[in-house]
């Protein structure tokens, strides 16, 4: 009687699953594949059990509750991951849009007076342009050497990279070709989590040359050359 | 954190100081001496006064490779010492050394210098070249009567010379200028593409976390430092070649052209009419 219950229960769990994915999950579930087939068949089990008991419609109503609880909280779940998806991809679109933006022809020097700006901002320290800058900002083969080592070097950012080898590739090509439009590669060759790592540890590293240039520079004073450089100049006078 | 301004070391001074005794320097005695000895009859005096500038151009030269030995990136980027006139003219800390060719050739292709008869092609360059050598140049500035000035056009017989400095064109002149520019064309994409390997070497160490920033930096501004060197060496080699292949005449006007360019650019007058500048960039 037992086997037999198990046999039907089995049957029974393999049964519901259509009517659990029936159910009015509006396909978020399939987000969750992996975890849907470890948790299912305890969950059926249960089901199987209720349905076994004297009352039927006291039990199918508790194994309803809480299966519709699990639901309920699956499909919060499923929300509050898509809606941190939402706001990631919305930060992404943000940060690109701002270097868009930065790189746009409207703030490009419209005076003659503001080209040396441009080449040389009073904000940036020296040793942050020599170690980063071309005509002023990021050289943008740069950019996509440092998606190149941190792809090499970051666990989870090569980890997480589908075809680590197809985005090297894409990257070689693209700092060999590439110009200006740096900022809206790293959206077009990076997958969301990817591109929202790299634009992290982009500005970390900006932050963090930007820093240690500022201290270099307090530190280590105005460029000097010893007084006795250049005075031939003055002797060099006395010919005439 | 509170980082202390470092005062200069005893002997020692602001490069940005230096610089600025160097432009007065040219601008109150090197230029003035040029231009009177430039009008006088003497081209041994003039002589000498063109290898004094051309010192004087070495001598900075000399000095900036101390600086960027100092601090490289300052000197990269000379914010105190080189004004929004200067700063687009400058190509890894001083001049490019196109402009010192492109000032030659505006004289060499300035309608008012062109040749009145144009050499014939055909006529042996060597022949042409014996015709209008440097040195001779010189010995036919003593036979300024054939020219017909004159007795008592005295001011006209003294600038005749350099009125037409660049009338007289060797094809020694115009070739090696070909090869100096030659020359660059292969120089400067192949100093531009070392800093850019510089910088990617630097990027790839602090995104991989290979070494800290300031390791990454410190071996970064060691290889700037022979760049702007090499840069640097650059300049006044192609300075030194103009000097060398062009007469007396020819080598003073150029230095006056590049000491009144270096000079002008830092003229309180034009700085303000250039900031007051409305014409926009296209």
């Amino acid at each position: 009687m037992t086997d037999k219950k198990l046999k039907n229960g089995k049957k029974a769990s393999y049964r519901s699953k259509p009517c659990v994915l029936n159910h009015d999950d509006r396909g978020k579930a399939l987000l969750d594949d992996e975890d849907e087939s470890e948790e299912m068949p305890m969950k059926h089990i249960r089901c199987f059990a209720l349905h076994q008991q004297d009352s039927p419609k006291s039990g199918e109503s508790s194994s309803w509750r809480s299966y519709r609880q699990w639901r309920q909280e699956r499909y919060n779940k499923s929300a509050r991951l898509e809606k941190q998806l939402k706001v990631l991809e919305d930060q992404i679109d943000k940060q690109v849009k701002r270097f868009k933006t930065q790189y746009s022809r409207a703030l490009n020097p419209t005076r003659p007076k503001d080209v040396a700006k441009l080449l040389a901002p009073s904000s940036t320290p020296p040793l942050e342009l020599a170690t980063l800058s071309w005509l002023g900002d990021w050289r943008p083969s740069s950019i996509l050497g440092l998606l190149s080592s941190l792809t090499k070097s970051s666990p989870t950012l090569a980890s997480s990279l589908t075809h680590a080898g197809a985005t090297e590739k894409a990257i070689s090509q693209l700092i060999h070709d590439l110009r200006i439009e740096e900022a809206t590669v790293v959206k077009k060759i990076l997958c969301q989590s990817d591109a929202a790592e790299f634009l992290v540890a982009f500005s970390g590293i900006q932050e963090t040359v930007h820093q240690f240039s500022r201290d270099y520079k307090l530190r280590k004073g105005p460029v000097c050359v010893p007084l006795t450089s250049g005075s031939e100049n003055v002797g060099a006078d006395s010919a005439t | 954190m509170h980082v202390d301004r470092k005062k200069p070391p005893a002997a020692h001074r602001p490069f940005s100081d230096y610089y600025s005794d160097w432009i007065t320097t040219m601008k109150t005695t090197h230029l003035p001496n040029l231009r009177l000895h430039m009008s006088s009859a003497s081209p041994s005096l003039l002589s000498a006064h063109v290898e004094i500038i051309h010192h004087h151009f070495n001598s900075y030269y000399h000095t900036l490779d101390l600086a960027v030995s100092g601090d490289v990136s300052q000197i990269l980027f000379p914010s105190g010492q080189r004004n929004a006139v200067e700063l687009p003219f400058l190509w890894l800390g001083d001049l490019h050394p196109y402009v010192f060719t492109n000032l030659l050739r505006s004289y060499l292709h300035d309608p008012e210098n062109e040749p009145e008869n144009d050499p014939d092609p055909d006529r042996d360059p060597e022949y042409e070249d014996n015709q209008y050598d440097h040195q001779e140049h010189q010995e036919h500035e003593e036979d300024d009567e054939e020219i017909e000035v004159g007795e008592s056009c005295e001011f006209l017989k003294k600038q005749w010379p350099l009125m037409n400095a660049w009338k007289i064109q060797s094809r020694k002149l115009t070739t090696r200028i070909d090869q100096i520019e030659r020359g660059l064309r292969l120089m400067v994409p192949a100093l531009m593409n070392r800093v850019r390997k510089a910088q990617a070497g630097f990027v790839q160490k602090v995104g991989s976390g290979e070494v800290t920033p300031a390791m990454a930096a410190a071996e970064m501004e060691e290889e700037m430092v022979g760049i702007v060197m090499d840069a640097n060496r650059l300049r006044k080699d192609v300075i030194s070649e103009i000097v060398s292949v062009t007469s007396v005449y020819q080598a003073a006007l150029f230095l006056e052209g590049l000491a009144q360019f270096l000079v002008g650019i830092r003229d309180g007058k034009l700085l303000q009419e250039f900031k007051k500048c409305k014409s926009l960039i296209r």
